[in-house]
């Protein structure tokens, strides 16, 4: 079509529509269809996304490692309402940057720097790129670990996993990557089947929600590092960016915000689902007094299993970290890529072209490169960096958050979708919270008690 | 295969605000509360100060 048919249309004489116009529209006509129709659950399925990628993409191969870790650290107990609760913190968050990013129709990057200006904005980015670049050295830890189980050599599934997120990306259409990469993250939920070979009893776990106990071993440092841990399991800041750059890619309004919050609540209760049972498939290595320390990563955990689980449950444990580590990456470039671009008012969407903007996809290659190239080193200590990656993720929320929270209070720009008192409560109550068990985690670091 | 009236029910299911042109133009600067900046400050400190400590943890605990 002329951009003049367009325009007579918009009735705007400069309006030029960019592909990412019309793929954007096309999505919205769909949705515009389902609504007039009465299709309740074909406008959630249309609908749906950003949220249930965003809470199932941070069950990545980290965050699965350190449920793998509490569950054989401490078995059923204290930790089990503790994810919970981590989850229910992630919806108070990630509901925020849904309502953010249907008010303004803009990146989470991109308001940070307009509102705060290029100071703020370069450090929130700072955190953003370390963060994302250590995390997606998990995730090809991840993915190398589980490989490993089958007896694959490190290369082959670096490059595989390498190839499944660029092949997404390739695609050059929101709505295609968003359906391949959701297909694969419900595979998550893999580890349910596996903890039923671990044969959880469900009065253990209705007496740990209830009770919040046992916590053997009281409160130590070995205790901040795991709960620390989870928390950077639930919480991270590429979640928030992400979110809110899907949101405005994915041509969200007004109309869709129940719609949005529904997939955030439904992404949330799946991934809970998935990191309980994950720390229920560990919990026979806590019962027969499996030392874990030493593990390098999810093979390790996945060959210590395999008495316990049998050979279907611990192969179901090890393509459950691959696919966990898989759908970390292709969430996360995408959360660089984003950000990238916002920041260099470069292109901002998954419809653009590649000749039309390559630094959009070339900052997202470029993250997974690297991070690739870095796991291939020999004899790391990979979980000791995974859970070390994962602290580090939950230390750097604070400040996300706070940025989070001064936006969504901004009615100049978000107007009555602003944060109500509730939201601001949970929402600072949750900034605090991390503040003060990171600082618990320094102090204990530094004057040193015993684990 | 996408016809040209198809292409119109396609603009016109966007928003303006929507419109790419539109959404990729800058937002204007707000005005910072000195509260706001001393809070920013300090998590700014956290973060530099906490960060180190993390890596430090994990220097240490490789070479136990």
């Amino acid at each position: 079509m002329s951009p003049a048919i367009a325009n007579k249309k918009r009735g705007d004489p400069a309006w030029s529509p960019t592909r990412e116009d019309h793929l954007r529209g096309r999505d919205r006509l769909e949705v515009r269809r389902a609504r007039l129709a009465h299709r309740p659950f074909w406008l959630l399925f249309l609908l749906a996304g950003p949220g249930i990628l965003v809470m199932l993409g941070e069950n990545d191969g980290p965050s699965m490692l350190s449920y793998a870790a509490t569950g054989a650290t401490y078995g059923i107990g204290f930790f089990i309402p503790f994810i919970l609760l981590t989850f229910a913190m992630a919806f108070v968050v990630q509901e925020m940057t849904v309502r953010l990013g249907i008010a303004t129709h803009r990146g989470h990057a991109e308001l940070i720097f307009d509102r705060f200006g290029p100071f703020w904005g370069y450090f929130a980015m700072g955190d953003l790129f370390v963060g994302n670049i250590l995390t997606l050295i998990t995730e090809f830890i991840a993915i190398r670990a589980g490989a490993a189980y089958f007896g694959l050599p490190a290369w082959l599934a670096v490059a595989v996993g390498t190839l499944v997120a660029l092949s997404a990306m390739a695609t050059r259409r929101y709505f295609t990557w968003e359906r391949i990469t959701m297909a694969l993250a419900i595979c998550n939920l893999v580890f349910v089947p596996a903890a039923f070979f671990a044969h959880p009893h469900a009065a253990e776990l209705a007496r740990a929600l209830g009770t919040w106990h046992p916590l053997p071993g009281g409160f130590n440092l070995t205790f901040l590092t795991i709960a620390l841990a989870d928390i950077g399991a639930t919480v991270t800041p590429w979640m928030i960016f992400f979110q809110q750059s899907a949101v405005a890619d994915k041509g969200l309004t007004r109309d869709d915000l129940p719609q949005a919050r529904v997939d955030t609540a439904l992404g949330a209760v799946l991934a809970a689902v998935a990191a309980v049972a994950a720390v229920a498939a560990c919990t026979p290595l806590f019962t027969h007094h499996i030392a874990t320390g030493s593990f390098s990563g999810g093979a390790d955990f996945a060959t210590a299993l395999h008495p316990y689980l049998g050979s279907v449950g611990s192969t179901l444990f090890a393509l459950g970290m691959i696919e966990a580590g898989i759908v970390a990456i292709m969430t996360i470039s995408t959360s660089s890529a984003y950000a990238f671009g916002e920041v260099f008012r470069t292109g901002r969407s998954l419809n653009l072209d590649f000749p039309q903007e390559p630094l959009f996809y070339l900052s997202a290659v470029g993250s997974i490169v690297v991070a690739a190239l870095v796991v291939l080193i020999p004899h790391a200590p990979l979980l000791a960096i995974t859970l070390t990656v994962n602290v580090i993720a939950t230390l750097l929320m604070a400040p996300a958050l706070l940025f989070v929270l001064i936006l969504a209070n901004d009615r100049e720009i978000v107007g009555d979708l602003a944060n109500g008192a509730r939201a601001n409560l949970f929402g600072g109550a949750i900034v605090v919270a991390i503040a003060v068990a990171g600082a618990v985690y320094g102090i204990m670091t530094v004057f040193g008690r015993p684990t | 295969m996408t016809t040209p009236s198809d292409q119109i029910d396609e603009l016109g299911a966007l928003e303006d605000e929507q419109r790419a042109a539109v959404a990729h133009v800058p937002l204007p600067r707000r005005a910072i509360p000195r509260r706001i900046v001393a809070l920013l400050w300090l998590l700014r400190l956290y973060v530099l100060v906490s960060v180190p400590l993390a890596v430090y943890a994990f220097i240490e605990a490789m070479r136990k």
